[in-house]
This record gives structure tokens, sequence and C-alpha cells, in this order.
């Protein structure tokens, strides 16, 4: 089985464990008084951070477990609070002013918050000897904003605009996989129209991200022609996304109640030139062998981690594990969706397999313009329990939520970065310092979408 | 000897510029005069995501694309606060993030410039408040401009940039 996710969710007698797997769904019933969970990390090993999570949150003992240290609170959170229990509702608390030093020996190397390897604020604690890193910890969290507790009692429409904004690069993955619980809570079916639109604007997403991330990647390795070429092409992405959806990010685009309309003229070009861009691009690299030797045998992530670990999206693929939930649908496949695949798990196999992604969208993208949108409208909820599973650019995306009396009661989140940002510490371990850049730009992470 | 040849030929091609608009043409040129006059030609910037969603951090990258070419301004990024002329603030204040960025502030050599970009750091943006989130940055330390959006453009950061220098004495 492969594991997805482990949550808490309390209800009035007792707390609810809920672990996601891909054919099933376990939902056992711990008590109040007493809370204790056993621990499935052995099997699992990417269980660890959602049970040290469910133990900040809730208060919940994991038993057998070998990592219970705090995961969401730092050193100057207030001890012995559990915020996501239904009796917390405050909306301010005095930081704990007691300050735990943190010791790393004579070789340890903290990088962060802010360093140069990532945008958003995280931390990375390494050793490294002979210039080759022994041990490399990722310490998230730092972006904690508590958003699960924040929609918390609030209607689907409300909570709409803050589930955006939960991450910026992946906001379009985002709005779809709230669109669909909202879909499946409306007992209604989008026209095709919807979801041609919806597609189209996923994979350009898409495109944009693998893009940035190539670029980055190619600065990492001082190839600055590279990384120069992928800016470029990003910047007219942005712009491309700007004039097709009103925002350069996407925010806002899934949209039900506008009338709509992808306009030829305006997204056409864009794909026609980057399609040309790439090629040339991609003529270049075979006869410079010097760019795939920066990369190749670099941050390798083995087939039995990526299935010990559950990796998704293009992780998982870059090992030939043919994960996408694109795959199993009539509709991709119906605008000749075909799963990209490499087989070396290293960092030259994720640049790969984002090239390939890429022409695979702008193939998608191209059958769907001349789209025409009409206003289409969900009507009441229902309550209960819903899952979605979108294809993000980082993986797959898996959001639930529970609606009571038409409010969201209880509201969890498993983005692909949960679980990449655990195997940085298998992948970057006997690898070159030089290397950490480019081996953390070829992985897919957000701790914006992480931390929550 | 063919194969050098190409490559260079290539190598060119994909450092090409794209063309830049007058207005981008007049920021460019003004910012420049700024930070020459008020900071030796050189400007470092910290910047510090307190707790962003990352699109800011993203459009602030951009800024160092071929389009926008800061760094060829006098602009770059520093990962020190002592080395910073400007700390930038991005993002909702994160209880987590509070102690680093009071601690950063501290650092920051006087006199303290601070910027707010985007309009999470004074909750302007959807997001309610929680217990994990501090407030507006600029109850709790002094900051001297604010520039807004969800997320500013590249364009919009460097029009609110060069107001902010224009201001400085």
């Amino acid at each position: 089985m492969r594991f997805i996710a482990r949550f808490a969710k309390e209800q009035e007698e007792c707390f609810e464990i809920i672990t996601v797997y891909d054919v099933r769904t376990i939902k056992e019933k711990i008590n109040k008084l007493t809370p204790t969970l056993v621990s499935i990390a052995k099997e699992y090993p990417s269980a660890t951070w959602f049970e040290r999570k469910i133990t900040d949150d809730f208060g919940i003992e994991i038993l057998y477990s070998t990592d219970k240290r705090p995961l969401v609170k730092h050193e100057h959170f207030p001890k012995d609070i559990y915020p996501m229990k239904k009796s917390f509702e405050k909306l301010t608390m005095e930081s704990n002013s007691e300050k735990i030093e943190k010791s790393t020996g004579s070789h340890g190397i903290i990088l962060g918050p802010t360093h140069p390897y990532h945008l958003e604020s995280s931390q990375f604690q390494l050793f490294e000897g002979n210039s080759e890193i022994l041990h490399f910890e990722t310490m998230p969290f730092y972006k904690y904003r508590a958003i699960e507790k924040m929609v918390e009692g609030m209607s689907l429409e409300d909570a709409k605009p803050i589930v955006e904004r939960i991450s910026g690069t992946n906001t379009v993955a985002y709005q779809l996989g709230y669109l669909d619980i909202w879909r499946q809570a409306s007992k209604r079916t989008l026209p095709k129209t919807i979801n041609v639109q919806h597609m189209f604007f996923l994979e350009l997403e898409r495109v944009l991200n693998h893009i940035n991330d190539m670029a980055l990647m190619c600065r990492f390795i001082n190839f600055l022609e590279g990384s120069h070429f992928f800016m470029k092409l990003l910047e007219e992405g942005r712009e491309t996304m700007k004039n097709l959806s009103g925002h350069r990010f996407g925010f806002g685009v899934v949209n039900l109640t506008n009338e709509s309309e992808i306009k030829v003229e305006n997204g056409f070009d864009f794909l026609n030139h980057l399609e040309k861009e790439l090629i040339w691009f991609e003529k270049w690299m075979k006869v410079k062998p010097s760019f795939w030797k920066e990369l190749v045998r670099e941050g390798v992530i083995l087939k039995e981690d990526v299935k010990a670990f559950g990796l998704v999206g293009l992780v998982a693929r870059s090992v030939a594990i043919d994960l996408d939930c694109r795959k199993d649908s009539l509709f991709y496949n119906e605008y000749g969706f075909v799963s990209a695949s490499e087989n070396m798990g290293d960092t030259s196999s994720r640049f790969k397999i984002r090239l390939t992604e890429i022409h695979t969208s702008l193939r998608m993208m191209r059958k769907v313009l001349d789209n025409r949108v009409l206003p289409f409208f969900l009507g009441t909820t229902k309550d209960g329990e819903y899952t979605s599973f979108i294809e993000s650019s980082a993986g797959e995306l898996m959001m639930y939520l529970e609606l009571k009396d038409e409010k969201i009661n209880r509201f969890f989140i498993r983005d692909p970065s949960f679980l990449n940002a655990q195997i940085l510490s298998r992948c970057m371990k006997n690898n070159e310092m030089d290397a950490l850049g480019v081996i953390l730009k070829s992985i897919p992470l957000s701790f914006s979408a992480n931390d929550l | 000897m063919l194969r050098l040849i190409k490559n260079s030929i290539n190598r060119k091609r994909a450092m090409e510029k794209p063309a830049i608009d007058g207005e981008l043409n007049r920021l460019h040129r003004l910012i420049k005069q700024e930070i020459k006059k008020k900071f030796s030609s050189k400007l470092r910037l910290y910047i510090i995501d307190t707790g962003s969603c990352g699109a800011c951090e993203v459009e602030l990258q951009t800024l160092f694309n071929p389009l926008y070419d800061v760094s060829k301004l006098g602009i770059e990024v520093v990962y020190e606060v002592k080395d910073a002329d400007i700390m930038i603030l991005t993002g909702l204040l994160t209880e987590n993030m509070y102690p680093i960025c009071m601690e950063a502030y501290k650092i920051l050599k006087e006199p303290k410039h601070v910027i707010t970009i985007g309009d999470c750091p004074l909750f302007q943006a959807p997001f309610k408040e929680t217990f994990a989130i501090k407030g507006q940055a600029n109850v709790h330390f002094s900051t001297d401009y604010h520039i807004g959006g969800c997320p500013p453009a590249p364009r919009n950061i460097l029009r609110g940039l060069l107001k902010y220098l224009e201001g400085l004495s």
C-alpha cells in the first residue's frame, strides 16, 4: 500500500486518527483522557512528520516513535498548547521566553531560515567532512500560519481566498483541489468547458514552475546562460498567465461565477514560442556534455526510498514509478496526456522529466484554446467528509475537508513538499557540498505549502 | 573547432537581452542614480520571508531576471543582515519567525531601513488572525515604506523602491 497522509481530528468523545493509503483509508478512535497512538513510521518512514505534527496539534502521544521532537512548535512557542483542539480558541499567545540552545557540534552548519539555497524561510542543519555532506536535516514550519485552524468555522466561500494563497506558485492546483471538494459536497458535475479551462491553467502553472526550477538549477551549476534563458521564458510565461487569467500567478482563476474565454491571440504565440525555444535548448544540450556532467549521479533518490517514503510527482517518475493523478483521467487522456518517465533518480533525471512534461503540457494546452466558459453555480452543499487529489507541478496534492452545518469542521492538506522535505536527508548524504543547491532545486519544495 | 563556434553562438543567443520599454528604462536610470548618490553605487538587500505564500519572493527574484536586471543598477541580495542596507519583509509575521525577525532588526545597522512588500505584512491579504501570527509587522518594529500588492508585480516593486529612495535624505 502506498502511504499518503496521517492526521487527526477531534470529535466530542474522542480523537479520530485518519490514515490515508492509496487503496484505503483507516480511521481509528482514541480516548481523550490518555490519548496515545502507535507509530507506523517503521513501515512508512514519512509518517514521522505527520505523527510529530499530530502530537504538536492535539497532544497525542506517539508510541514506538524514534523521533518525538516538536515539528510545528519552535523554541519560542509556548509549551503545553495544543492549538488544533476545539477548546483552544486564543488568537494571541505569550511567546516562551526560555530559549533552547541548539548544539550542532564542531562541524555542524546551520543554514537559514534565510539563506541562498531557498527563497522561502526554512532551516537546514548539516554536517560535512572533506566537503562531503555527512548528514542533512530539514527544520520546517518557520512559516506556520495555522491555516487549518484559521478556516475552521468558515463557509467554503469565505475560506476560498485563503486556500488560494496557501502556496503562491501552486495556487491553481490548490484552487482546483478545493473546487473538487466543493463540487463533491454539492453533488454536481462540472461542464466539460470548465474542466477544459481549468486544465489549461493547471498545465500553464506546471510549465511555469518547471521553467523556474530549471532556471535555478542552471544557476546553481554556474550555467548562467541557461539560467538567463529560462528566466526570460519565465517572465514571458508570467505575462501570458496575467493576460489570460488577470493575475501573474493565477490567483482567482478558478471562479465559476464569471464568464470567461481564453483568447487565441494571447496564448497561442507564447505556446509556440516556448516549444521552439525548448527544442533549440535541447539540441544545444545534446552537444554540451559538460552540462549533464554537473547533474548526473547528483542527489540520487533510490527507487526503494521513493516507495518507502511514498514520494510522488516527478520525484517518483524519475525512478520510473508511474505515479500521476492525470494518467487515469479519461479527460486528460482525451487531450493526449502521456506520463513522463526517467530511471536514474538523480538531478539529471529530474531535469529531463521537467522538459518532457513541459512538452506534454504544451501539446494539451494547444488543444484547448478558443474555449468559452459560461457561469456555473454549485448550489447548496451536503455535510460530510470529502477528499480531492490534484496533480500539481510538485506531485499529488491531497486535500481533506469535513463540512458540518455547512461550515468547515476540519481541513487538512498533504502537499508533496511534506514528503519531499523528508527525503532530503537521504538524497543529500555523500554528495559534495557544491551540489547542495542544484540537488535542492531539483526537488519540488514549497515551504508555504509544507508549513501551512 | 566547429563545436566551439556553435557553442559560442548558442551562448550568445541564450544571453540575448529582451527589449525594455521607456518606463523601465527610466526606472533603471533613476534608481541607479539614487543608489549612486545615497548608497555609494551598491544597495544591499536582506530579504526575510516571515510567512508568505512564496509569490512575493518569486517576484523579488524576478527583479534579477534579464528583463529587470537590477544587478546592473548595483542591487544585490545579502544573506547576513549585518551586511544589509535595507531589510525587506514579506509575508505574515508568524510566531516562529518573530524572534528571528526581531534579532535581524536589532543587528540591522543604523539608520535602519525596512520595507514591507506585499499585502501580508500589514494584514491586508485575506488571511484571518490566528495564534500563530503576531499581527502587523509595523506594530512590532519600525518600518519605513510599504509596497502593496498580492503579490506586487516586479515593475511596481521598482516604482515603489524608486519612490522610497527619492524620499531618503
